[in-house]
C-alpha cells in the first residue's frame, strides 16, 4: 500500500478497429466517510490537512456545505475572499503544469525556479487573505489584512504569468489571441513553455488530435444532485459518476467553450490537444486579470451553495481541474454523512474525454502514439499519478517479438 | 480529490535536489526542486513525484494520524510502530 492517493491505470490497445482505451481508478474516492461522526468546525479543519493539493478548493467546498448545512451565513465578504484564494490555487495549479510538464513532451526547459517563486508567492497570498486562519471555517473571518502587500503580490504573479506563460501584457494578450490565427501567430513569435508546446503541435500537424464528442457537465439542480449523492449506489456514483446516462467531462475547456478563441477554435479543430491546451492558457490570462480588479467576478468559475433540505448541504466550486462538490449532512453539528464528488472522477471515466480522445488517436508507432496520449491527459490532467501502458502493436502480437518493450511508463 | 502524503527525508543528494524519503516505511524518490531549505528529519508533503512543501512534525503526524484512520496506511502503521524514526 505505498500509494494512499491512488493511481489511473491507463491502458491502451489496438484492433482492427483502431485504438481502444480502458482507464481503472484507484484512487480512495469514499475516504471522505472517515469524516461522519466529527464536528463542523473538527471537519473544516481536518480536511484542508488530507487533500492538501487544490486545499482552497476543497476548503471552500467543505466550508461551503457546511454552512448550507447549519443554515448558517459566512460573514460578509468572506466568500469574496475565499472565491480569490481559489483563484490564485487555480493560477498556480494551471502555470505548474505548463513550467513543469508541458516542456516535458515538446524539448522544452522545465522552469523549476519560476515555478518555486510562484508557489512561494502563492502560499504567502494565502496568508495575506486570510491573517487569522479562520477564512474557511463555518461563518469565515474576514479580519483586515494588508492591501498594500496582496497588490504588491498579486502584482508578482501577474508579472509571472505575463514572462513565464504569455510574453506579452496580459490585456494585449487577451485583445490579440481570439481565432486560430491568432492563437498560432501568438505561438509562432513568443518563446514561453506554453508558446512552445502549442507551436509544435500546429507545426506537427497535432492540434486535433484527441477530439471527442463527451459533453460539457452542465449546471445540476441541487437537489437533484443531492439526491443522486446520498442515493443507495452513492459510492459507485462518486466513483464512476455519470449524468443523464452519459459520461461528462468538466474543466478549464468546459469553463471557457463561451469565450471567442475557444469557440473558434473548437470550429476549426474541435475538442482536441490545442483547443485544450488553449483553453488553459485562457484561463490563466482571464483570472490574471481579474486579480487586478478584485471587485470583478469571474461567472464561468463561479461558486454555488444550497440546502435542498433542512441539515443538507451542497457546494459545488470550480477547482483548477474542474467541478468539485461536496455534501454534508449534520444533525445536531455532526456530520451524518459526507460525499466528495471531484472532477477527476469525470474527466478520467473509462467513456470520459481522456479514454474517448485516446480511443479517437491514429494507431502509429509505439513512442508516437505513448507521447500523443500523455499529451492529452496532461492537457486534461489528473493531479494523481498513472501507469499507461501500451499493448503491443497488432502485427506484432504472435508470435511475440523478442525485446519488444511493453513496459508501462509510469509518471510518479 | 487530491492527497498529498506528509514523508520525513531520510538522505539527499545535493548534486541532483533528489531526496529519499520513508513514507510508512517504503523509500521512494522526490524532487526537492519546488521547496527550499528542505533537511534530512524534515517531513514534506509530496504529490507525483515532488516534495510540495515543509510540514511540522505535529502537522505530518496528524495527518497520517487521518490517513491511517482512512484505511490507506494500515500496514505502515503498524511497521512505524514497530521502529520508531522509520528508515531514518
Amino acid at each position: 500500500m505505498s500509494d494512499p492517493a491512488g493511481r489511473l491505470k491507463i491502458q491502451i490497445q489496438r484492433s482492427t478497429t483502431g485504438v481502444r482505451c480502458t482507464i481503472r481508478s484507484t484512487r480512495p474516492v469514499t475516504a471522505s466517510s472517515m469524516l461522519k461522526g466529527r464536528s463542523s468546525a473538527e471537519v473544516a479543519t481536518l480536511l484542508p490537512l488530507l487533500y492538501s493539493i487544490c486545499a482552497k478548493a476543497q476548503s471552500y467546498a467543505c466550508v461551503g456545505a457546511l454552512e448550507s448545512a447549519l443554515a448558517a451565513a459566512p460573514a460578509p465578504g468572506a466568500n469574496h475572499r475565499r472565491q480569490l484564494t481559489l483563484t490564485l490555487e487555480t493560477l498556480r495549479e494551471h502555470i505548474w503544469r505548463m513550467l513543469l510538464d508541458w516542456p516535458r513532451l515538446c524539448d522544452g526547459t522545465p522552469r523549476r525556479e519560476a515555478l518555486a517563486g510562484l508557489i512561494a508567492q502563492t502560499r504567502a497570498l494565502f496568508g495575506l487573505a486570510d491573517p487569522s486562519g479562520a477564512l474557511f471555517k463555518p461563518g469565515g473571518d474576514t479580519a483586515d489584512f494588508d492591501a498594500s502587500a496582496w497588490l504588491q503580490g498579486c502584482g508578482a504573479v501577474q508579472s509571472l504569468v505575463v514572462e513565464q506563460v504569455l510574453g506579452r501584457p496580459i490585456d494585449a494578450w487577451l485583445a490579440e489571441v481570439v481565432g486560430h490565427d491568432s492563437l498560432r501567430a501568438w505561438a509562432e513569435s513568443t518563446a514561453t513553455e506554453p508558446a512552445r508546446l502549442l507551436r509544435s503541435l500546429i507545426q506537427a500537424g497535432e492540434s486535433a488530435l484527441g477530439d471527442c464528442s463527451v459533453t460539457p457537465l452542465e449546471d445540476i439542480e441541487h437537489a437533484a444532485l443531492a439526491a443522486r449523492l446520498t442515493a443507495e449506489d452513492a459510492t459507485a456514483f462518486v466513483a464512476e459518476p455519470r449524468w443523464e446516462g452519459a459520461a461528462r467531462e468538466t474543466g478549464p475547456l468546459s469553463r471557457r467553450r463561451g469565450s471567442a478563441l475557444i469557440r473558434a477554435l473548437e470550429k476549426s479543430t474541435g475538442k482536441g490537444l490545442l483547443t485544450r491546451l488553449s483553453a488553459q492558457i485562457l484561463e490563466v490570462a482571464q483570472l490574471a486579470s481579474l486579480l487586478r480588479q478584485p471587485g470583478e467576478a469571474d461567472q464561468a468559475a463561479s461558486s454555488s451553495f444550497g440546502s435542498p433540505e433542512p441539515g443538507l448541504g451542497l457546494a459545488e466550486v470550480e477547482a483548477a481541474r474542474g467541478r468539485l462538490v461536496h455534501l454534508a449532512r449534520l444533525a445536531a453539528d455532526r456530520v451524518l454523512d459526507y460525499r466528495i464528488l471531484a472532477p477527476t472522477e469525470w474527466n478520467f471515466h473509462p467513456e470520459g474525454p481522456v479514454a474517448m480522445g485516446i480511443a479517437a488517436l491514429p494507431d502509429d508507432e509505439d513512442a508516437r502514439l505513448r507521447r500523443r496520449a500523455e499529451l492529452l491527459i496532461m492537457a486534461i490532467d489528473p493531479c494523481v499519478a498513472y501507469d499507461l501502458d501500451l499493448a503491443p502493436a497488432r502485427k506484432r502480437l504472435a508470435p511475440l517479438a523478442e525485446g519488444q518493450d511493453t513496459r508501462p511508463s509510469t509518471l510518479q | 480529490m487530491c492527497l498529498a502524503i506528509p514523508a520525513r527525508i531520510v538522505e539527499i543528494d545535493a548534486a541532483t535536489d533528489i531526496a529519499q524519503v520513508s513514507l510508512g516505511g517504503v523509500r521512494k524518490e522526490v524532487s526537492l526542486a519546488l521547496v527550499n531549505d528542505a533537511r534530512v528529519g524534515d517531513y514534506v508533503l509530496i504529490h507525483v513525484g515532488y516534495a510540495l512543501n515543509k510540514l511540522s512534525e505535529e502537522e505530518a503526524e496528524k495527518t497520517l494520524a487521518l490517513i491511517r484512520e482512512m484505511g490507506l496506511l494500515e500496514e505502515e502503521a503498524t511497521h512505524n510502530a514497530a521502529t520508531p524514526g522509520g528508515e531514518a
